[in-house]
C-alpha cells in the first residue's frame, strides 16, 4: 500500500546574483539579477507502508528540502505529494497527525522543564487518549529506557538522552510515518545502538514507515533495505543496497598471503596490488566465486592466509554521488 | 465547533502553565527583575512629580491626571509584555526556522505562536504599574462604578492589542526580509513617550499621526481622557470603547499580515 | 546603528516637547529659559552617546570566563585597553551619532549654542572629568560582579539611577531642596549636571571652578576606590587560586 507518493516534485528558489566589489554592491541596490535555483528538480518515488528508506545525498543535494515538503513545512513549486492519500499542503492538520518528525540538530522539547512535561503537552496537542499514551510510553520505555530520565529537565540531558526524548515525542501520537533527519549525529556508540534498535522495533511492531536522512553508514547498513540517493535535486539511485552494490561495485577483493613471494595471476581476477607475499585480487561476483578462485590459486602456490573483502559502502556511495543518474 | 473550542482552550491553558513553570525555573532571574524594574518607573514617576511641582501643569494636565495616565501606561505595558513578548523574537525565529515546529502540529500556527509564551517576568512591570495606577486613581478620585471598571478593562485590552499588533507588524517584516530585524527598542521607546504623557504636549502634526495613522494615542491618552471626564464635546462616542475596537481591528490586521508572512515562510523556507 | 539614531531622535523630540509643554507660556522658570532647557536636553542626549561604557560588560565577561585572574595581576595593561576601547567608541560615536543627531536637532529646534565661548571651553574641560567619573563608576560596578549573580538587572539599575540622579533629563535645580542637597553630595551630578549647567551658563565663574574642582575630587576618589577594590580582588584571587 503506497503510503507516500511523490510525483514530479519541484522546488525553485530565487537566488539573487551578488556581484563582487563595491561596484557590485551599489549595483545590487538598484538592479537585481535573479537566477532560479532548483533545489529539487523533478523527483518522483513511491514508498510502501512499512518500508525503512534511507534518503541520502551529498550536502546541498536537496534532502532536507524534500523532507520539509513532505512534512508540510514547505510548499513545493510544482508537483504532487500524497501522504496516505492526502496533500500535506492542502490538508496540513490531517496529514500532520499521521507523521512524526525528528530533526537531529533541533529539538521540539521544552528546554527548561522536565522531559515528562513536554510529553504531557504533546498528549494535549495531539489529543492522545490516556490508554494509548500510557501504552506507547511503556513500549518505548522498554527499548529506550526513558523512564530513567523523565524527570530531568531537558537542558540537563546528554545528547543521546535528548535524542531519545525527541524520538519518543515524535512517536507518542502513533504516527504511521516517521521522518528522521540525522538522528544519530554526534551520538556515542551506545546511544546509536539504542536508537537503531528502536527504529527496527517500531517498524516491526507497528509497521511504521521510516524515512531516514543520514550520513552515517552504520545507519544505512543496519536499518535500510532501500536507498534513495539524490544529488543536485534529482534521484540518482533508487533501490536496495544490494542492487546498488551490484550495479556500481559488483566485485569483491580477495587478499592472499602466500608462503613465498610469488605472483600468481588468474584470468578472471585482476591483481590490484602485489608486494612480497601478499597479493590482492579483485574479481567479479558473477564471473567467479570466491571459493573457486581460492581453489584455482592454491593449485599454483601454497596459501598461508586469505581474507575476503566486500566493497566499502562509502566508496560505493561516493561513486553514486558523482554519477548523474 | 464546541469540541474545537474545548481543544484549543485546553492547549492554551497547558501552554500558559508550562510558560509559568519555565519562568519559575529561574527564580533568581525573576526576583532580580522584580526588584529592579520598578526603579525605572519610580524614576519616571519622580520626574513627573518634580516637574509639575515647579511648572504647575503639563499639556493642560495637572499632577493627579498625569499620575493616573502614567499608571495606566505602565499597567498597559506590563500586560503587553506578559502576553506578547514572543513577538520580540520573531525575526530570529524566522531565520532559524523556529516556526517549523508549529507547522508540524495539528493546530493553527498563529494560535500556537500567540499563546505559547506567558512571560512571568512581566510581573515586574505589573506590580509597580498597579501601585502607581491605584495611586493615580486615588488622586483623581476615580469612581469605581461597574461601568467605569468595564471601560477600564476595555481600555487595557485595547491598549494591549494595539501594542501587540505593532510588534507583530514589525516582526512580520522578517518574513520578507529574511533577516532578524529588531524594532523592539524603537517601539518600546515610542510607546513610552506617547502613552506616559498627554498627547497634547506634541505638535499637532504628531498628534494627528498618533490618532489616525498609528493609533498609539488610543492606548492610554484618549481612554484616560474619557475616564477622567475630559471628553471634548465634538466627540460623540466613548473613547475607551473606541480604543477597544481599534485594538481588535488592528490586531486582526496584524494577524492577517502574519498569516501572509507564514505563507511566504512556507514557500521560501529558512 | 541607524535604529539607535532613530530611537535617540524620538527621545530627543519627546523630551524637548515635554519641556515646551511644561513651560507653556512662561519664558523662564527658576532662572532657566525655555531655550536653555531645550539646549540642555539636546546636549544631554549628545553627551549620552559619547558616554556609552563597555568596560562594565568586559569585566563581567572576564569574570564569567574565569580569565579575570590574569587581568587582576596586570591591571594597567588590561584596563588601559578597556579605556582605549571606550574612548575609541566615543570618537566613533561623534561621527556616527552625534553629528547626525545634531543636524536633526538644529533643523527642529535651532542651534543649541553655549552661553559663551568661555563657557564652551569650560564645558569641554568639565566633560573630560565627567567622562572619567562615568567610566570609573562603570568599572567599579563591573568589579562588583564578583559577588552578585545576575548582573543584567544591576546594570539596568545603574543606568536608571544615573539618568535621574545626574540631572541628565531633569536638572537638579528643579528637584525639591532636600533632594538637591543629598544629590549634590553624590558623584552622579558630575556626569551630566555640571557640564550641562556650565554649557547653558547657569553658574557664575566661581561656581564653575568650584564644581569642576568637586568633579576632580570625585575622579580621584573613585580612582582610589577602584585601585583599592582591584587590589582586594587580586589578593583574594591569589589566595583562592582564581
Amino acid at each position: 500500500m503506497k503510503i507516500i507518493e511523490v510525483n514530479h516534485l519541484v522546488k525553485e528558489y530565487k537566488k539573487v546574483k551578488k556581484e563582487k566589489g563595491i561596484r557590485g554592491a551599489v549595483k545590487n541596490l538598484f538592479v537585481q539579477e535573479v537566477e532560479m535555483v532548483r533545489a529539487v528538480d523533478d523527483i518522483s518515488f513511491n514508498i510502501e507502508q512499512g518500508e525503512i528508506v534511507a534518503y541520502i545525498g551529498p550536502n546541498g543535494a536537496g534532502k532536507s528540502t524534500t523532507v520539509k515538503m513532505l512534512s508540510g513545512i514547505m510548499r513545493p513549486t510544482s508537483g504532487e505529494i500524497l501522504i496516505d492519500g492526502l496533500s500535506p499542503q492542502k490538508n496540513r492538520k490531517q496529514v500532520v497527525k499521521n507523521i512524526g518528525v525528528v530533526f537531529g540538530q533541533r529539538t521540539q522539547l521544552n528546554w527548561d522543564l522536565r522531559l515528562g512535561e513536554s510529553f504531557e503537552l504533546l498528549k494535549k496537542i495531539y489529543e492522545i487518549e490516556d490508554h494509548t499514551y500510557d501504552s506507547n510510553l511503556s513500549m518505548m520505555d522498554e527499548i529506550l529506557e526513558i523512564s530513567k530520565f523523565m524527570d530531568t529537565p531537558v537542558r540537563q540531558l546528554s545528547l543521546g538522552q535528548r535524542m531519545r526524548g525527541d524520538l519518543v515525542a515524535a512517536m507518542l501520537h502513533s504516527p504511521k510515518i516517521l521522518f528522521l533527519d540525522e538522528p544519530t549525529i554526534g551520538l556515542d556508540v551506545e546511544a546509536k545502538y539504542a536508537i537503531r534498535k528502536f527504529i527496527k522495533e517500531i517498524n516491526e511492531r507497528n509497521q511504521t514507515t521510516i524515512i531516514l536522512t543520514t550520513h552515517d553508514l552504520g545507519d544505512i547498513q543496519e536499518l535500510c533495505k532501500r536507498l534513495i540517493i539524490i544529488n543536485e535535486g534529482r534521484v540518482i539511485e533508487d533501490g536496495s543496497l544490494k542492487e546498488l552494490i551490484d550495479k556500481i561495485a559488483p566485485y569483491k577483493h580477495l587478499i592472499v598471503d602466500f608462503y613465498d613471494p610469488v605472483c600468481i595471476s588468474h584470468p578472471q581476477a585482476e591483481i590490484v596490488s602485489q608486494s612480497e607475499a601478499r597479493t590482492v585480487y579483485k574479481f567479479k561476483k558473477d564471473e567467479i566465486s570466491a571459493a573457486q578462485l581460492i581453489s584455482d590459486i592454491s593449485k599454483e602456490a601454497d596459501i598461508k592466509e586469505i581474507g575476503l573483502e566486500e566493497p566499502k559502502i562509502d566508496d560505493i556511495i561516493r561513486v553514486a554521488y558523482r554519477s548523474k543518474g | 465547533m464546541r469540541h474545537t473550542i474545548k481543544y484549543y482552550s485546553s492547549v492554551a491553558l497547558a501552554f500558559m502553565k508550562m510558560s509559568i513553570q519555565s519562568g519559575l525555573e529561574y527564580p533568581i532571574n525573576l526576583i532580580g527583575w522584580i526588584l529592579v524594574n520598578p526603579i525605572q518607573f519610580i524614576v519616571g514617576f519622580a520626574t513627573i512629580k518634580f516637574v509639575v511641582q515647579e511648572f504647575g501643569s503639563l499639556g493642560g494636565w495637572g499632577f493627579e491626571g498625569l499620575a493616573f495616565l502614567y499608571g495606566l501606561a505602565v499597567l498597559s505595558h506590563g500586560f503587553a509584555v506578559i502576553l506578547f513578548i514572543q513577538t520580540w523574537y520573531m525575526g530570529k525565529g524566522v531565520v532559524i526556522g523556529g516556526f517549523d515546529r508549529f507547522l508540524l502540529r495539528p493546530m493553527n500556527v498563529l494560535f500556537q505562536f500567540l499563546f505559547m509564551d506567558f512571560n512571568l517576568v512581566g510581573i515586574s512591570d505589573l506590580i509597580p504599574g498597579f501601585i502607581v495606577f491605584l495611586y493615580g486613581c486615588v488622586q483623581v478620585k476615580f469612581h469605581c462604578s461597574f461601568v467605569n471598571i468595564l471601560l477600564l478593562i476595555m481600555t487595557l485590552a485595547g491598549g494591549v492589542l494595539i501594542r501587540g499588533a505593532v510588534w507583530i507588524f514589525c516582526g512580520s517584516l522578517a518574513f520578507w526580509t529574511k533577516s532578524p530585524t529588531n524594532f523592539v527598542g524603537f517601539t518600546l521607546e515610542l510607546f513610552d513617550r506617547v502613552t506616559m504623557y498627554p498627547l497634547t504636549i506634541y505638535p499637532r502634526a504628531l498628534q494627528f499621526v498618533f490618532t489616525f495613522i498609528l493609533p498609539l494615542g488610543w492606548i492610554t491618552f484618549y481612554p484616560a481622557s474619557e475616564l477622567l471626564g475630559r471628553r471634548p464635546d465634538y466627540i460623540p462616542v466613548n473613547m475607551a470603547l473606541v480604543t477597544f475596537l481599534i485594538g481588535v481591528f488592528i490586531f486582526a490586521l496584524s494577524c492577517l499580515v502574519m498569516s501572509l508572512g507564514m505563507r511566504r515562510y512556507e514557500s521560501a523556507g529558512s | 546603528m541607524i535604529s539607535t539614531i532613530f530611537v535617540q531622535c524620538i527621545v530627543m523630540f519627546a523630551i524637548s516637547y515635554f519641556w515646551i509643554a511644561a513651560y507653556g507660556g512662561t519664558e523662564s522658570v527658576l532662572g532657566t529659559s525655555r531655550k536653555s532647557m531645550l539646549t540642555y536636553t539636546t546636549i544631554s542626549i549628545l553627551m549620552g552617546n559619547l558616554l556609552t561604557m563597555n568596560v562594565q560588560h568586559r569585566i563581567v565577561e572576564r569574570i564569567r570566563d574565569g580569565n579575570v585572574a590574569l587581568d587582576i595581576l596586570k591591571p594597567v595593561n588590561v584596563y588601559g585597553i578597556y579605556l582605549a576601547e571606550d574612548l575609541g567608541e566615543a570618537v566613533n560615536a561623534v561621527f556616527q551619532k552625534v553629528i547626525p543627531l545634531l543636524a536633526v536637532s538644529m533643523i527642529m529646534f535651532g542651534i543649541p549654542g553655549p552661553a559663551s565661548g568661555i563657557n564652551f571651553v569650560l564645558f569641554l574641560a568639565s566633560f573630560v572629568f565627567a567622562y572619567f567619573i562615568n567610566w570609573l563608576l562603570a568599572a567599579l560596578l563591573g568589579l562588583c560582579a564578583f559577588q552578585t549573580i545576575s548582573m543584567g538587572p544591576m546594570i539596568a539599575v545603574k543606568g536608571y539611577l544615573i539618568k535621574l540622579l545626574s540631572g541628565s533629563i531633569i536638572p537638579l535645580w528643579f528637584f525639591p531642596k532636600g533632594f538637591q542637597k543629598i544629590l549634590e553630595c553624590l558623584p552622579f551630578v558630575g556626569i551630566y549636571q555640571v557640564p550641562l549647567g556650565i554649557y547653558i551658563g547657569k553658574y557664575t565663574m566661581e561656581e564653575i571652578f568650584f564644581r569642576i574642582g568637586i568633579q576632580m575630587l570625585w575622579v580621584l576618589a573613585l580612582l582610589a576606590g577602584f585601585i583599592f577594590l582591584q587590589k582586594k580582588m587580586a589578593d583574594r584571587v591569589l589566595i583562592q587560586g582564581g
